[in-house]
């Protein structure tokens, strides 16, 4: 048998980070705030907000040493992940069991936390009414704009968030930002 | 970072950060040939006897993983993605089912213990079974089936193009969050017919 080994026996929180999972946590810090807002412009339950930043980040985690750094930033991998993400909450939310079980396996939250999540929820609101505004848009035309706009991602980013080509997100990116400022100035 | 974000950090390095730290990008695929595959290794933890062995091919358009709570009290787990592995174990976790999911690294340095008192898990036909394939792609597990002090072990293998193969067996907790891979012959993976053990040799012919 096998004895154990410093990499069992201590936790990974205290030890100093490297290679990949040094590489992940700038990442994470990087990012994990603009997740949360992405999430938190979808919904106004911050459980809700919470789990699905744990998911995304979740999936990233375990999946990072498949990201390849020369096919684009991890911004926007992490992007598709949240995307994704949230495709499978939507899907999920249709169907009353999974949502009563999405319940019991819940993030356990304090009230700190819960505190923290509502305020970035409310700081989300003009970023949810935007996209309110632009729901007559096509989905990848709504996106481009929260992606870009909103979310601070380059048009590359978000391209390859949206799995469509750089140029083709440019077109629609310029095309929905001329519909919302025609849209504004008609409502004055 | 806010506390949440903090603290969804320090979760995750205690969830994975042993998995990542000892990670390394993989070097470029080259094409392969062989049929899929599960090798013992990769099955390590089914040292009492039976793999469970069930091969996916995955899509971009299917979530990488399901996992499903079954009105008879049984789980069905389906692994599409190696990627689903962390969100197996958060729902079985969820559901309260003493079960992991794994996967094989040549790094790996935990020690697992398979059950040797058991008999083997996945029948199809026996209702005291802790595990069986109800359909093609799919694990069912018997939550009410584990002993307790045993952990249901689904260790997955990824073998690339969207093909990952589950091997299943029991073993003393711990569970081990991640298996030795080793380099004994391969065994292909087949269809459970009725109980029996699935693994048998690759012709070397």
């Amino acid at each position: 048998m096998n004895e154990p080994t410093d990499a069992v026996t201590r936790p990974q929180v205290d030890r100093p980070r490297t290679g990949l999972l040094a590489e992940f946590e700038q990442v994470y810090r990087a990012e994990v705030g603009r997740i949360t807002a992405f999430f938190a412009r979808r919904s106004r339950e911050p459980h809700t907000v919470a789990d699905l930043t744990s998911e995304t980040f979740v999936e990233a985690m375990t999946s990072y040493a498949s990201f390849d750094p020369k096919k684009g930033t991890a911004r926007g991998w992490l992007f598709t992940i949240a995307r994704r993400v949230y495709a499978r909450h939507c899907e999920q939310a249709a169907h009353r069991r999974d949502a009563a079980r999405r319940d019991a396996g819940r993030r356990v939250l304090d009230t700190d936390q819960i505190a923290e999540l509502v305020a970035r929820i409310d700081a989300e609101r003009p970023g949810r009414e935007l996209i309110e505004r632009l729901a007559a848009l096509s989905a990848v035309d709504r996106a481009a704009v929260e992606l870009v706009d909103l979310a601070g991602l380059t048009p590359q980013e978000a391209a390859t968030a949206l799995a469509v080509p750089a140029g083709t997100l440019r077109v629609r990116l310029f095309r929905a930002r001329a519909r919302l400022r025609r849209k504004e100035h008609d409502n004055g | 970072m806010g506390n949440f974000e903090d603290e969804l950090w320090t979760d995750l390095l205690r969830a994975h950060g042993d998995g990542l730290a000892t990670a390394q990008r993989p070097a470029p695929l080259r094409s392969r040939t062989r049929p899929l595959a599960l090798t013992a290794g990769a099955a390590g933890v089914v040292g009492v006897g039976t793999v469970l062995a069930l091969t996916l091919t995955a899509t971009t358009s299917v979530p990488a993983y399901a996992v499903t709570e079954n009105s008879d009290g049984t789980v069905t787990v389906t692994l599409h993605d190696i990627s689903g592995v962390t969100g197996i174990n958060a729902k079985l976790a969820a559901l309260g089912v003493r079960a992991r999911a794994v996967t094989p690294r040549p790094d790996c340095t935990e020690v697992e213990h398979p059950d040797p008192t058991h008999r083997m898990v996945n029948a199809n036909t026996d209702p005291l079974a802790v595990a069986s394939n109800a359909a093609q792609g799919k694990v069912v597990i018997q939550p009410r089936a584990i002993p307790v002090g045993d952990t249901l072990v689904l260790t997955a293998k990824d073998f690339g193009h969207g093909s990952v193969v589950f091997g299943v067996g029991l073993v003393l907790d711990p569970a081990p969050s991640c298996e030795k891979q080793d380099l004994q012959p391969p065994i292909i993976s087949t269809e459970i017919p009725s109980g029996m053990a699935v693994a048998s040799p690759i012709p070397t012919s």
